[in-house]
């Protein structure tokens, strides 16, 4: 399926990858090829894509997420690209929140 | 006399060629930045376009509705985009003309009008005419980033969330191409979120995570963060292609003025030569005689 992560500053990711791992108000997902059309509101935190049998995570302060039949696009506020695991792209997202506004309601 | 009008012409000159040089390096630094500046627009605009695609398909319309104007005490928060420095023409001229002109017209209205400035030149300008503004933020038109725009709406959605400000609007200049940039106003907040949250749940055809009215209060602050930052990068490569223009024709004009005076210059060297040569006959002659 094709990824594409962009934020406001920059496009961080276009390709072809095999899984997207991200982090929803109702917990972690995992997204692989065909999976329903949704939108999802992405919490503060990791952001990992698997593709060409390697992970590239990102830190990402909250975000949009969508999926239509073929296509994944997240948006994020501010993302940043991380040398490391997902753990630490949780642990970095979450630092970044803090300079984003999100409404409580 | 004419060596000091020569000497006078001669320092004119000086200064005009170290105007021009002046003019020319602004002119340089400006078509330099707005390269770079019109790269991160098109960026942003990737994304912007992207959040409204997905608006777009929620809801039918690419734009979120905005509430029109009631009559009646509201409380409107004008965000004025300037630059901070000038000879750019008549960017700011333009952009404080449309602020005033909202102003007014929400007065009129019987609406209290607050200002939030961004750039050196509106701070300035609304001081001067004794109204304070609310927040003034300086050092980011230049080369604005995503934290920048935060920095500026965070508290504005706080105040619109508690109630102290009703509606939310920017004024800005939008870069169209290198010759044309037009001042404009927009409203980012309110939107009417319950509407929007209907039409949604009605349309149908996606799984929402956690559920539609959230994703869309998720989306909305992301939309106005997105608005404030695609009129910042507007009004910072609008900055940029005004001042290259002013500056191009300054050199110009300077060039032109160069021409002028070392034509004058050369007359006033020639008559100092003439003067002398007839002294210097007069003299022989008189000698002779």
């Amino acid at each position: 399926m094709f990824v594409e992560v962009v934020s406001p500053e920059e496009s961080c990711f276009t390709g072809d990858a095999t899984m997207v791992i991200s982090r929803t108000p109702n917990g972690e997902i995992g997204i692989l090829d065909g999976h329903e059309p949704t939108v999802a509101t992405l919490v503060p935190g990791g952001l990992t894509i698997e593709h060409d049998s390697q992970r590239t995570s990102f830190a990402i302060s909250g975000g949009i997420l969508q999926i239509t039949g073929e296509k994944v696009i997240v948006l994020g506020e501010l993302v940043e690209k991380i040398d490391g695991d997902h753990d630490k792209a949780i642990e970095i997202g979450q630092e970044l929140a803090k300079k984003t506004f999100t409404s409580d309601e | 006399m004419a060596s000091a009008e020569l000497r006078i012409i001669n320092r004119r000159i000086k200064s005009v060629k170290s105007t021009k040089k002046i003019t020319r390096a602004m002119e340089l630094i400006a078509s330099s930045r707005i390269v770079k500046a019109q790269q991160r627009l098109t960026s942003s605009n990737n994304y912007t376009n992207l959040l409204s695609q997905i608006v777009e398909e929620l809801t039918g319309s690419g734009n979120m509705p905005t509430s029109p104007i009631v009559e009646g005490t509201k409380k409107i928060t004008l965000v004025v985009i300037t630059s901070d420095r000038g000879l750019a023409g008549a960017y700011n001229t333009n952009i404080l003309k449309l602020a005033e002109i909202r102003k007014a017209e929400y007065e009129q209205a019987k609406n209290s009008v607050e200002i939030v400035t961004v750039g050196k030149k509106a701070n300035g300008y609304f001081k001067y005419r004794n109204i304070e503004p609310k927040q003034n933020y300086e050092g980011i038109t230049d080369e604005p980033n995503f934290e920048n725009a935060l920095e500026i709406m965070t508290p504005l959605v706080q105040e619109f969330y508690e109630g102290k400000t009703n509606q939310i609007e920017i004024v800005y200049t939008e870069y169209q191409s290198a010759m044309t940039q037009t001042a404009l106003y927009k409203t980012v907040l309110p939107f009417e979120v319950e509407q929007i949250a209907k039409e949604i749940e009605s349309v149908g055809g996606y799984t929402f995570e956690p559920s539609a009215s959230q994703v869309l209060s998720n989306i909305i602050p992301k939309y106005t963060n997105a608005t404030i930052f695609s009129a910042l990068l507007n009004a910072s490569t609008s900055e940029h292609a005004s001042r290259m223009r002013a500056m191009k024709a300054a050199t110009e004009n300077a060039e032109e003025l160069i021409k002028i005076l070392s034509r004058q210059s050369n007359q006033a060297r020639q008559a100092e030569i003439t003067t002398e040569i007839s002294e210097i006959v007069g003299g022989a002659e008189a000698l002779a005689g």
